[in-house]
């Protein structure tokens, strides 16, 4: 899936995040974002999302505009996985099945055997599925929130910060799994070392 | 008709002097409300005597265009006193809850005079307007709390909202959650009000009907059905308030906007 953007400025208030940026990404592309606290790589997936209107500028994706009326339909071609997972009430299991009750993503699957597949790969416990997300830790948390955005089975996987709290030894895995995703276009923002990804762009340059 | 024994002047004299007992006990305890409390008392004596006047000519001409005229002024007091005891914007809010207890409030409360009113007295000032007074007085408590719940869990869980848009939820599946919460936040004090009443404490209208001379088997036949025609219009106002709003608390991506809370 391919992503455009075009000549965007996002302010806020005094603070300019954006000036004049563009983008672009052929579809199947892994990018990794780069660049220091406040440089704007949340900024930029939330951009993609919809969660930011930027105040100049225009944004593409699938070779369709990004807008209100567009935006619903093209965040179900996106999969997302924030840096904690929100603090929500109930069993991993539950959280699951909350996002696979969304009618968009009825289709899905969500079969026991492809989650249990996913928290073999990521060295997540069959029981750990009946645990309360608040009490998992926060790697654990990050890897049932990769797990959750890859059982969407979307274009598009928007990653940030995904392995932060992670292990360095389960790091590697996630990032080798991530890495073989080759009919996926892949947004990762990180400040870990070690990812690959087939362009890079650092945030620095363009605040600097 | 009236079989309640008046009180003299002279008795609601004595009443305010006993006023004097708890001034006394926050002046020497320096609660620093006493000019407060003061206001409060004079606010509540100067309100409900105008009402009292009003009523007498109310009930003289009872107009059926002129009690639901009250009815619909009540709502609009009700609107703005739920949305100033919130942190909610009354900008954004007040025409949502209007619309939201006028519905509710009306639709529960001509229901209510529809079962134990002859048709020609559903309009009737003694009903319309007393009940209706009850019933708005109760609905905006519980719009209260299921409105200010709903938008300040959504402005703190804003994570979990914009997790559920991610990953492809609808702006209502995304808010289910939310309303959830809200709705039972709402209806929790209700609910614990009808499991002890009775037991713990004599309801209002039943009392004041028993005074009136009512018989207590017609006293609590009305506190039975006005208990359940309130938690009703609590339900349909909190569905309808949070339905109503949403078109202005949100842009067109489904954001929750900054100005829907007075002090953003």
């Amino acid at each position: 899936m391919e992503v455009r953007l075009e000549h965007i400025t996002v302010r806020f208030g005094q603070k300019t995040v954006f000036d004049d940026f563009s983008l672009h990404l052929a579809t199947h592309t892994h990018l990794l974002v780069q660049g220091p606290s406040g440089s704007g790589k949340s900024t930029l997936l939330r951009l993609l999302l919809g969660f930011c209107v930027p105040d100049e500028g225009r944004i593409h994706i699938g070779g369709k505009p990004l807008n209100a009326q567009t935006v619903w339909s093209l965040r179900q071609s996106v999969a997302y996985v924030p840096q904690q997972l929100p603090r929500v009430e109930g069993t991993a299991r539950q959280l699951l099945e909350q996002v696979h009750q969304f009618e968009a993503n009825q289709r899905a699957d969500f079969s026991e055997q492809t989650i249990l597949s996913h928290f073999g790969r990521f060295g997540l416990q069959p029981g750990q599925l009946e645990q309360p997300v608040r009490e998992l830790s926060g790697g654990e948390q990050q890897r049932l929130a990769l797990t959750g955005a890859l059982l969407l089975n979307r274009p598009l996987l928007l990653l940030d910060e995904a392995t932060s709290a992670v292990d360095a030894e389960r790091k590697a895995q996630m990032m080798d799994y991530i890495s073989s995703l080759k009919d996926k276009t892949v947004i990762i923002v990180a400040h870990d070392p070690g990812w690959r990804a087939g362009q890079t762009l650092d945030l620095t340059s363009t605040h600097s | 008709m009236d079989q309640s024994v008046p009180i003299s002047l002279w008795a609601m004299a004595a009443f305010y002097a006993l006023l004097l007992i708890p001034a006394g006990l926050i002046w020497y305890f320096r609660l620093g409300m006493l000019r407060r409390m003061a206001v409060a008392v004079v606010r509540m004596t100067v309100q409900l005597t105008l009402v009292g006047v009003l009523l007498i000519y109310w009930f003289r001409w009872d107009n059926m265009w002129l009690n639901l005229l009250w009815v619909v002024a009540m709502v609009g007091f009700a609107a703005s006193s739920a949305v100033q005891n919130s942190a909610l914007r009354l900008r954004v809010f007040f025409v949502p809850i209007f619309l939201a207890l006028l519905v509710s409030g009306l639709g529960v409360l001509l229901f209510f005079n529809v079962l134990i009113l002859p048709v020609s007295d559903i309009f009737s000032a003694q009903y319309l307007i007393i009940i209706g007074g009850m019933l708005l007085g109760n609905a905006l408590k519980g719009i209260v709390v299921g409105l200010s719940d709903f938008y300040q869990r959504l402005q703190d869980q804003q994570e979990a909202y914009r997790y559920y848009l991610a990953a492809g939820a609808s702006r209502w599946e995304a808010l289910i959650p939310f309303f959830r919460n809200s709705l039972q936040a709402a209806l929790n004090p209700s609910v614990a009000s009808m499991a002890t009443m009775g037991v713990v404490f004599l309801p209002g209208m039943m009392t004041g009907q028993i005074i009136g001379g009512a018989t207590p088997d017609t006293a609590i036949r009305y506190q039975l059905a006005i208990m359940i025609v309130i938690f009703v219009c609590i339900a349909l106002s909190v569905v309808l308030g949070v339905a109503f709003s949403l078109g202005r608390s949100f842009d067109a991506y489904g954001n929750l906007r900054g100005e829907v809370f007075r002090s953003a």
